[in-house]
């Protein structure tokens, strides 16, 4: 491997660590390391931070004003802080045009709002998405949904405001500590049993505090002690109520307030003491889970899928250009890049198994993380034997493509989220899902390996005997390998759903989407053998596979079923036509008369 | 030939099955049972029900005892009204934790009728467990032994219930005779407590959304006018705090400031007594007696409504700026409510904005006027 | 005069064998696979599509579980087969893997993972086949401390007439939904009165007649009837949801008619009646599947994650008491762990009621073990098969 090719790796890999603070002279890094709990899952505010800002405004880093932008972490603390300068900032994403006619809302060149600019309209905000929310859910127009998600977002807007901190606070830790001091003589509620307060009037403290309790998005307050369980984490608000004098206000609260008043008054010092106290502390305290927490930071810079997805993109301008010019040279970097973009995709998924604690699928999303994984592996294989470019071009652009659909899906919020009771077998999880999944990946290189041919053969006349013969072969070995596994993993799904219901199969949307796959590929496999297809027959065929698994991936969750609609109202359902649509039209560019080869090659 | 002779049976086999499939459904049963204890009620709906979300409690109280409209954090209030005009209140609240435990509680009910406080040693005897639903009650009865309030003693009934994650508290208190009378009604009160865990209706389950932590308080709305004022000019509309009903920020030179805030609460919120001597404190002036309570203060008639005006100077300077601090403030019973409008800040400043207090008060025009979304602080 | 009648019959005999033989290839040929197994994507698709409107059951029995698939237009009473329904695809299917083994394939070592397969699709085939006709689903709603011996089927009702005059036991007579909507007239030996069908409605919207009051008079003449009024509405086709079956039964003593009756199982009591000395109680119910043996709910969790909605598990804790077989012991039932006995299997299927209520679904099906098998076959048909291939495809390689 050239040198150059294995510095731009090495650049490439690490770059990210040279990265400075996001806020000079403030230990922001560290904060944003501190665990907290939130859906019933341990992570780093990190996380926390930059999950509401992709509900909020679809990007993990707010523009601002002088060109500059906010990192997640930033906005988050000055959120939280100092929410007096945060909501002035624009970070709700409103592009519906009924929803911003409706709220009066206009002029904002990138469709950001601020939060000041949605006060003022906040009763029509409710009582919008009040009527909306009436309607069931997949009944409702496009302007509802948007009217209803508008109001979830403010709440979530409104709850990290007050999760640290009460918004209007000026000096939170001076107000924690006066109330130390009420808390160290009696208890908490009240101030001195004989004269002064009202009697089940609590003191404004304790009022706050309540607030604060309610509002709160997450738990901040770990439990002392190495056991302590996710139940025990408190929010800050419950944290400081159920302080006694034997138990004082515990470590982590003061803490927070340290930081939250250091910088709201902009004292870095203060800030950046308070936040190494209480790391330390932490370390003591409540063992592996800061690392974890750490850790999951750590992946979160790191970023390891968008690395991949820009490396995809090289690898297939790299491969493509093998096909016209150089293409030893050009084939090998695109193959060594094309590995070295799996390894860094294997390093993610191997991030969130361990950060989960899971196989590796458990969601839409990392099953499309996962597609794209097993695309490329496949793909790398076929480069392996084929040395053509082929697999290298089919691994890049599913690499590519599933990273891109994986992005859309994470601006739902986190992506790492609890699994519900019924679906939490790892067992099953690791052998019927990520078969299932292998199936759909295999499908899909299959399809693209047709489509190659097709354009290969239409619109150049670069598709020689030997490039012909050989991706038919491809074809063939991948449609083999995708009925295997979509067989075997229906199968399965089948035995789990016997455990588990007592029904092997109950002719659900899901389980027939998956049917469909196996009867695809079967007729596939069928056809070929019975001598019903040539070449170019099967790569149609190949093609309409992608049709095939789309539907079984997308098309059944935009069913409805049981509601008389047909989810034309989801938001990927266009796509999913227009993916469906290009692929029957280069199904029927298939029966096109190909480019004679240029004689002599 | 050999085919036909395979597919022959085999089709027949399969269409014989097929007849079995339909045929056993249109027979009537006939069979003897156990006689069934509950009549079962009709289900409509099957599977998949909520979750749980924060414990609420319910209660039945008897016929003559007559329910208050609940505030801010007490889950409920009853008022019972004894034959020679006399009146006990039963207040029903609760907060997270355990408020510092059984002692401390006791104790504090004691101090409010001015009893000295127990040790622990001595808790046993006057704790006496009840049960309801299941769940463990302690119940306390305790006697004046001054007379507190027109020229009688007061009991205190008091009730308290660990349920999950928060403490319930039930408070009878009134003149000694009324309470003692209804005290079996007030224990058969207590075991009419239901605890349930009230489901937070989990949207469908397959949406993978925006989570749902138990209550949502208020968002962004503010609260319907449903009182009516006219800030003078200088005072600046803060945003709402939960508590506060209006709030607003007056600025005078050099830094100093001035906060003004209108709060309501139900009942009497302790008396006028025991607020103004909350004032006394936040200014760290020492508390007063009954007595000199008029000495400081004054009764205004205000557009219709009533106000006890106070205004108190610090003696020391205290922070933030270390200057010396000013409270104006003005209490007025309206109905069921109380309303406490406040001015606090820089002595000077204070001073400079009487009037304007003054005019805001008598702008002020209060019809009993609660927070719209009173209910979310449950 | 003869005519030479050998020759005759020759001639028919061989058109006969000709044209079976023409069949049989057909049977046998990778063709008709093919167009089957397309036929059956169809199916599936358009089926998948239908659950929208008809819910997953009755598009299950329209597409999958029937002979042909039915289309009946607007307005008409008469129905007419369009497209070949799941039983005949998969019947055809069956006849021509049989056929093609039959015919074309010669048993070598190299098919043996072919052959594997397809025995392994044949016995899924089979398994799906006994499923449907043969498999029973019900369902159990307990709370917490009550004790139950049957199960609810979750779709169909019976009209439930019990005697409850003896101190020790009810008799109880039950007509099944399928009579009701039916029959006219419903006579029984072991009832001393005969039951006439006024109306039956499969689905129901009940109100009270005090909140409707221009609607004509009801059916029923004693009993809640007269002051409910029942107006029929197609039946739900939510997961979620029960169709609100009500009845208008007339019973007729011999003296004459005891008075007609609106029963339905939106309604929560039974409505009671003496005749000749018993007293009755009628009843509109789920039907009930009486077993052996009680279960018994001793408790039910529901955990959550903390600060979150979503359910981590749940599970109840029963006893399951059957004096046949001396059996009394307390059962842990939670999500992937079921109970087996006695040839039913007991799933946690849901919770209703703020926890208090735990609904298990019983399942009794024979030849549940056929699917385990053919999984065994095909995965087993599989490997060999594509690492057959794939050794040879290396070999070749390799130079």
């Amino acid at each position: 491997m050239p040198w150059f090719v294995a510095a731009f790796c090495l650049y490439f890999l690490i770059a990210f660590l040279f990265e400075g603070e996001p806020k000079p002279g403030y230990a922001l890094r560290d904060f944003g390391r501190f665990p907290v709990l939130l859906n019933g899952r341990i992570k780093p505010l990190d996380t926390v931070a930059r999950t509401s800002l992709l509900i909020l405004c679809g990007k993990q880093s707010l523009r601002v004003d002088d060109g500059k932008s906010l990192s997640a972490i930033e906005w988050l603390t000055e959120l939280m802080t100092r929410p007096e300068i945060a909501d002035d900032r624009k970070v709700f994403k409103i592009t519906n045009p009924d929803t911003l006619g409706a709220l009066g809302l206009q002029g904002e060149e990138n469709k950001n709002y601020s939060f000041s600019q949605l006060v003022p309209r906040a009763q029509d905000i409710e009582r919008q998405a009040e009527l909306a929310s009436n309607v069931e859910e997949q009944l409702r127009t496009p302007f509802q949904r948007d009217v209803v998600k508008l109001y979830e977002r403010a709440t979530l807007y409104f709850r990290l405001k007050n999760s640290l901190e009460v918004a209007d606070t000026n000096d939170f830790q001076a107000e924690v500590e006066a109330y130390a001091k009420t808390v160290a003589l009696e208890f908490p509620l009240m101030k001195r049993a004989r004269n002064s307060e009202p009697l089940d009037a609590p003191s404004e403290a304790a009022q706050r505090f309540s607030f604060l309790a309610q509002s709160a998005y997450f738990f901040p307050i770990p439990p002392a002690g190495p056991n302590g369980k996710p139940e025990q984490w408190k929010k800050m608000g419950d944290s400081l109520l159920t302080a006694t004098k034997e138990t004082g206000i515990p470590r982590p609260a003061l803490a927070y307030a340290a930081m939250a008043t250091g910088y709201h008054k902009e004292d870095a010092a203060a800030f950046n003491s308070a936040v190494s106290e209480y790391r330390t502390w932490l370390q003591e305290h409540i063992g592996k889970i800061p690392r974890t927490a750490r850790l999951e930071a750590f992946f979160n810079t790191f970023a390891p899928f968008y690395k991949s997805m820009t490396l995809y993109v090289l690898v297939f301008i790299l491969a493509c250009g093998s096909w016209l010019v150089w293409p030893t040279v050009l084939g090998r970097y695109a193959f060594y890049l094309l590995v070295f973009g799996f390894a860094i995709h294997t390093i993610g998924l191997l991030f969130r198994i361990y950060l989960e604690g899971r196989p590796p699928v458990t969601n839409l999303y990392s099953s499309a993380v996962f597609i794209g994984w097993g695309a490329v592996l496949l793909g790398i294989l076929l480069e392996r034997f084929y040395h053509n470019g082929i697999g290298s071009a089919t691994a890049s652009v599913l690499g590519f493509l599933t990273l891109l659909i994986a992005h859309h899906l994470s601006l739902d919020g986190d992506t790492m989220e609890m699994m519900r009771a019924v679906l939490d077998t790892n067992g099953w999880l690791a052998t019927h899902v990520v078969c299932i999944t292998l199936g759909y990946a295999s499908t899909y290189l299959a399809g693209f390996l047709a489509l190659i041919y097709i354009v290969r053969s239409v619109f150049t006349s670069s598709l020689d005997n030997e490039t012909a013969t050989s991706l038919s072969r491809m074809v063939y070995g991948i449609v083999c390998f995708a009925t295997l596994f979509s067989f075997v993993g229906t199968i399965l799904g089948g035995i789990w759903a016997d455990q588990s219901w007592g029904r092997f199969w109950g002719w659900d949307p899901k389980e027939n989407g998956a049917l469909l796959i196996v009867l695809w590929n079967a007729i596939i496999l069928h056809a070929r053998w019975g001598g019903l297809v040539g070449q170019r027959g099967l790569m149609a065929m190949a093609v309409f596979g992608n049709i095939v698994t789309s539907w079984s991936w997308f098309g059944v969750n935009m069913l409805g079923i049981g509601l008389h609609s047909y989810g034309f109202m989801d938001k990927a359902f266009p796509w999913l036509i227009a993916f469906m649509l290009t692929q029957v039209f280069m199904m029927a560019l298939a029966a096109l008369p190909a480019k004679k080869p240029l004689p002599g090659k | 030939m050999r085919l036909i002779r395979l597919s022959g049976p085999a089709l027949g086999a399969v269409l014989s099955l097929s007849c079995f499939a339909g045929c056993d459904n249109s027979k009537i049963e006939v069979y003897r049972v156990e006689k069934e204890h509950d009549s079962q009620t009709a289900q409509i709906t099957e599977a998949s029900g909520g979750s749980s979300g924060r414990g609420t409690v319910t209660w039945q109280a008897p016929a003559d005892w007559v329910e208050q409209p609940s505030s801010g954090l007490r889950r409920g209030t009853f008022k019972i009204h004894g034959k020679d005009g006399g009146e006990a209140e039963l207040s029903i609240t609760a907060f997270p934790g355990d408020v510092g435990g059984l002692l401390a509680n006791i104790n504090r009910w004691r101090g409010q009728i001015q009893l000295p406080p127990l040790a622990q040693p001595d808790l046993a005897q006057v704790v006496t467990p009840l049960s309801a639903s299941g769940r463990n009650i302690s119940f306390v009865d305790i006697v004046s032994t001054d007379s507190i309030k027109g020229g009688k003693k007061s009991r205190i009934l008091g009730a308290i219930l660990p349920l999950g994650d928060e403490t319930w508290f039930f408070k009878l208190s009134g003149p000694d005779e009324l309470v003692a009378a209804r005290k079996d009604e007030f224990k058969k009160f207590l075991e009419t407590i239901k605890t349930e865990v009230t489901p937070v209706l989990a949207s469908s389950a397959e949406n993978s959304g925006s989570n749902t932590n138990a209550p949502t308080p208020p968002v962004l709305a503010t609260t319907a006018a449903q009182f009516e004022y006219k800030a003078p000019p200088g005072w600046i509309a803060q945003p709402l705090s939960p508590m506060r009903l209006a709030s607003f920020k007056v600025t005078g030179t050099n830094g100093a400031e001035a906060d003004v805030s209108v709060v309501s609460l139900s009942g009497m919120a302790g008396g006028d007594l025991a607020n103004i001597n909350r004032w006394r404190e936040q200014l760290k002036l020492p508390p007063l007696s009954e007595d000199d309570i008029a000495s400081i203060s004054s009764h205004v008639n205000m557009n219709g409504h009533d106000f006890l005006v106070t205004d108190l100077v610090s003696a020391e300077r205290l922070p933030p700026l270390n200057h010396k601090m000013r409270i104006v403030a003005a209490a007025s019973h309206q109905g069921e409510q109380t309303w406490f409008v406040k001015m606090t800040g820089d002595v000077d400043l204070v001073g400079a904005q009487k009037n304007h207090f003054l005019d805001f008060l008598r702008s002020l025009s209060l019809a009993g006027a609660t927070r719209s979304d009173e209910s979310s602080a449950q | 005069m003869q005519v030479p009648p050998v020759r005759t019959s020759r001639l028919l005999n061989n058109m006969m064998v000709r044209s079976l033989k023409a069949c049989g290839r057909a049977l046998s040929s990778l063709r008709l696979t093919v167009v089957l197994l397309g036929l059956s994507m169809v199916l599936i698709f358009f089926g998948t599509l239908d659950q929208v409107h008809l819910g997953i059951h009755a598009a299950q029995a329209k597409y999958f579980r029937s002979l042909f698939v039915l289309w009946q237009p607007v307005g008409a009473a008469w129905r007419i087969p369009i497209f070949p329904g799941g039983y005949l695809i998969g019947t055809l299917l069956f006849l021509n893997l049989v056929a093609a083994h039959g015919t074309r394939f010669k048993p070598s070592p190299k098919k043996i993972g072919i052959f594997t397969i397809h025995a392994g699709v044949v016995v899924l085939l089979l398994g799906e086949l006994l499923t449907g006709l043969f498999a029973k689903e019900s369902m159990m709603r307990m709370d917490i401390g009550s004790a139950q011996t049957y199960s609810e089927a979750p779709r169909e009702t019976e009209l439930a007439i019990i005697d409850t005059s003896s101190k020790d036991d009810d008799l109880v007579v039950a007509i099944p939904e399928s009579l009701l909507a039916h029959a006219n007239v419903i006579q029984h030996p072991a009832l001393p009165f005969m039951l006439k069908i006024v109306k039956f409605m499969a689905n129901a919207a009940l109100a009270m007649r005090s909140q409707a009051p221009d609607v004509p008079p009801s059916l029923a003449t004693t009993g809640i009837g007269p002051n409910v009024v029942a107006t029929e509405i197609p039946r739900t086709v939510k997961q979620d949801e029960r169709d609100l079956t009500t009845v208008f039964v007339q019973i007729n003593a011999i003296q004459g008619p005891l008075g007609t009756w609106l029963v339905s199982n939106a309604l929560g009591a039974p409505q009671s009646f003496d005749y000749d000395g018993h007293t009755y109680e009628l009843r509109l119910r789920q039907k009930r599947y009486y077993k052996p043996f009680t279960i018994k709910l001793l408790d039910f969790r529901h955990d959550i994650y903390p600060g979150t909605d979503i359910p981590k598990n749940f599970s109840s804790r029963i006893r399951l008491i059957d004096s046949r077989q001396k059996e009394d012991r307390d059962v842990l039932i939670y999500m992937n762990s079921p109970l087996r006995y006695s040839g039913y299997t007991f799933y946690q299927a849901g919770f209703d009621n703020n926890d208090k209520t735990s609904i298990l679904q019983v399942v009794n099906n024979p030849t549940f073990i056929l699917p385990y098998i053919a999984c065994g076959l095909v995965g087993a048909g599989l490997l060999t098969q594509f690492s057959m291939h794939l050794v040879g495809f290396l070999r070749r390689r390799r130079p």
